[in-house]
């Protein structure tokens, strides 16, 4: 029995252990231990996950160690690795306690089960351990009513959007008979995927995945919730709880599609082909886009303003993913790295900007971008990449979506997403104004440390030296997803 | 004299049907019943501690029907964990600290009409899709056989729900980190 696959979760799991016990150990005097430890388990299981000899064969009959579920534990140690940073110099400028190091490291081990899960009670036991961390974590800072507000919000929505999901679970392996995802897809070809009790079930584990991914209609949490918690774990969620999200839904996809026979085409090629899964993600992601972006357009907080960005960015990643391709799968991929450096680095600004103004407004950030022309220039590049301009990883991200999307001859999805496109780019500008054009109602200058400068640099030089070359390279790493999930590798 | 009594008499010494065959409809029946009743009474008693109590039978209730389908692992579980640790816990909780007597049922909308209507829908999509679908039948065991000894082996065999039962230890670890992290006694100003 080969154990080596297992390497990352082992890791991140000593890496919990360690940091409780050392932080109970020095009993909050030498705080920068367990961060430390729980930076080194992070980056250790990064390298672990990379050095997993990837095939298609189960792992203790729940888990599959192929190339999709490695690049997601990587991305995911990733997102958990920075976010934590991202602590260190967000809103407290405190060091983390160790509840908050183990509740991240937790979350992070459940998104890597997530994206390697073949079975679907790993699959919920790995949701789970993504969720029940992340209530928490928006809850840190107990003594702003804000956050516990958000906590609440973030818990209740959660807990029924979950328990649908697990609803529809019980009723898919009530009409297959079990619980691996192989064993469904021959369940289902057998004649369960023409139920009409297999056709309710889908729509309530899409719901659960929805809430994850804050796809439109679920997801009126994340404005609030994202608004309460502290900016790094608004990213952290941002990024990796969404990446995780569609990592679970691929794999769910990827398991019952094939089985399920395809639709009519009522709407003259509208939409994809496909079932009612496929048919939903794609409304979802052209209501996601849109809501999202309109959304965006009356914010006036920065952390609101980008979570309804974030809203419209799923809808994107879901556009790239109901075309169902090997292409649009390598996009999805492309476009989420792309997304963690773009987001990762807009969370970054907005900790920074609030732990030194006191306030998120936009029009507190009125001149800060002729006074701090490094970050005015680092934001600008970030809201441009966001936007999906050129020369920036954003528009290299988007352009391999709508490529995708095109190639299988979706005009129509293709033509709604520029026009979001355009839509952002109302917003995003709006708070470049503000950055150089608004006067501003007070002097006051940031005091910026060089972990900040050095953070922010290595969160925004990747969006404009993969915006500029490289990008093919990523791109021909990312396609090594394709036939992890669609067979033939 | 219970109904098993009398079926064993035999329908031929008095004038009653035979009710074996219907045995499991009626247990079925009273039991979800007592689940669907305690579940009403627990959303809608005025008072939180009446409200506790209808939970009590919704849980019985459904300990009761995992007894029916012979899964008695799960049925000792809701009873040990729900009934007696959960529920127990709910009672004191409130018990101990509602010294002012708590009014359920004023913060919720105004007019539930929408909520109810799309309740109904719902409930209503359900029953439809469930009577709909083939379920594929499994036969009922003759005797009922314990299933905790093979629960446990599936748990620790490597090649079923080893991974999983210990992603669950995990789990329970960072909840509890968690809870104890929410509820402690505030230091910071």
């Amino acid at each position: 029995m080969d154990l080596g696959p297992l390497l990352p979760a082992v890791l991140l799991t000593l890496g919990i252990l360690g940091v409780i016990v050392t932080d109970l150990l020095g009993r909050g005097r030498r705080p920068a231990v367990p961060v430390t430890l729980a930076l080194a388990a992070l980056a250790a299981a990064a390298v672990a996950a990379l050095g997993i000899p990837t095939g298609d064969g189960l792992v203790l009959g729940v888990l599959r160690a192929d190339a999709f579920g490695v690049v997601f534990a990587v991305f995911c140690c990733g997102v958990g690795f920075v976010s934590i940073l991202a602590t260190l110099r967000g809103e407290a400028l405190r060091t983390p306690g160790g509840e908050f190091l183990t509740l991240v490291l937790s979350a992070v081990l459940g998104m890597v089960m997530l994206a390697m899960s073949a079975d679907l009670v790993m699959l919920y036991l790995a949701f789970e351990l993504v969720s029940i961390p992340s209530y928490v974590l928006v809850g840190m800072r107990r003594a702003d009513p804000r956050a516990n507000e958000a906590s609440l919000k973030y818990v209740l929505f959660g807990a029924v959007s979950s328990g649908a999901m697990l609803y529809g679970l019980s009723w898919i392996v009530g009409l297959c008979g079990t619980t691996s995802l192989d064993g469904l897809g021959a369940a289902l070809a057998n004649g369960a995927a023409s139920e009409p009790a297999f056709v309710v079930a889908s729509v309530l584990v899409f719901a659960g995945f929805a809430f994850k991914i804050s796809a439109v209609p679920f997801h009126f949490w994340a404005p609030d919730v994202y608004a309460g918690a502290p900016a790094a774990v608004a990213g952290f969620l941002a990024v990796a709880s969404k990446a995780a999200g569609f990592a679970g839904l691929v794999r769910v996809v990827a398991a019952t599609l094939p089985s399920v026979p395809a639709l009519g085409d009522p709407l003259g090629g509208l939409l994809p082909e496909g079932g009612p899964l496929i048919r939903a993600m794609a409304v979802g992601a052209l209501l996601t886009m849109t809501f999202g972006n309109l959304g965006a357009l009356r914010q006036r907080e920065i952390k609101r303003l980008l979570a309804w960005s974030s809203i419209a960015h799923a809808g994107y990643l879901l556009l790239a993913l109901c075309v169902w391709s090997p292409d649009a799968m390598a996009a999805l991929v492309l476009y989420l790295v792309a997304y963690l450096f773009m987001n990762l680095a807009a969370f970054l600004i907005a900790g920074i900007v609030i732990r030194e103004l006191g306030t998120g407004d936009l029009a507190a950030l009125g001149g800060l971008g002729r006074r701090h022309p490094g970050l005015g220039l680092a934001l600008a590049v970030v809201l441009f990449s966001l936007t999906g301009l050129p020369p920036f990883f954003g528009f290299v991200a988007k352009y391999s979506v709508f490529y995708a999307v095109l190639a299988k001859g979706y005009v129509w999805l293709a033509v709604i997403g520029l026009v979001n496109g355009v839509i952002s780019l109302y917003y995003y500008a709006r708070v470049l104004s503000f950055l150089y054009l608004a006067e501003p109602a007070e002097e006051r200058t940031l005091r910026l440390g060089w972990p900040d400068r050095g953070l922010l640099a290595a969160l925004v030089l990747p969006v404009v030296v993969f915006g500029v070359a490289f990008w093919g390279d990523l791109l021909e790493w990312a396609r090594r997803v394709g036939p992890a999930v669609f067979g033939g590798g | 004299m219970s109904a098993l009594a009398l079926a064993a008499v035999g329908p031929a010494a008095l004038p009653i049907p035979d009710l074996t065959p219907h045995l499991p409809g009626i247990v079925f029946g009273g039991l979800a019943g007592v689940s669907v009743l305690g579940a009403i009474g627990a959303a809608t008693a005025p008072r939180i501690v009446h409200a506790a109590f209808c939970l009590l039978a919704a849980l019985f209730g459904v300990a009761g029907l995992y007894f029916l389908l012979g899964a008695d692992f799960v049925a000792l579980g809701q009873v040990i964990v729900y009934v007696g640790g959960i529920l127990v816990l709910l009672v004191f909780g409130v018990l101990l600290t509602g010294r002012t007597q708590v009014v359920l049922g004023q913060e919720g909308p105004r007019r539930p009409t929408g909520a109810i209507l799309a309740g109904a829908a719902v409930f209503l999509g359900l029953l439809l899709a469930i009577g709909g679908t083939r379920w594929p039948a499994q036969p009922r065991p003759a005797d009922p056989t314990p299933t905790t000894a093979p629960i446990g082996r599936a748990f620790l065999d490597p090649d079923q729900f080893l991974v999983p039962f210990e992603v669950a230890s995990v789990l329970l670890l960072a909840a509890l980190v968690g809870a104890a992290y929410l509820a402690r006694r505030r230091r910071e100003p």
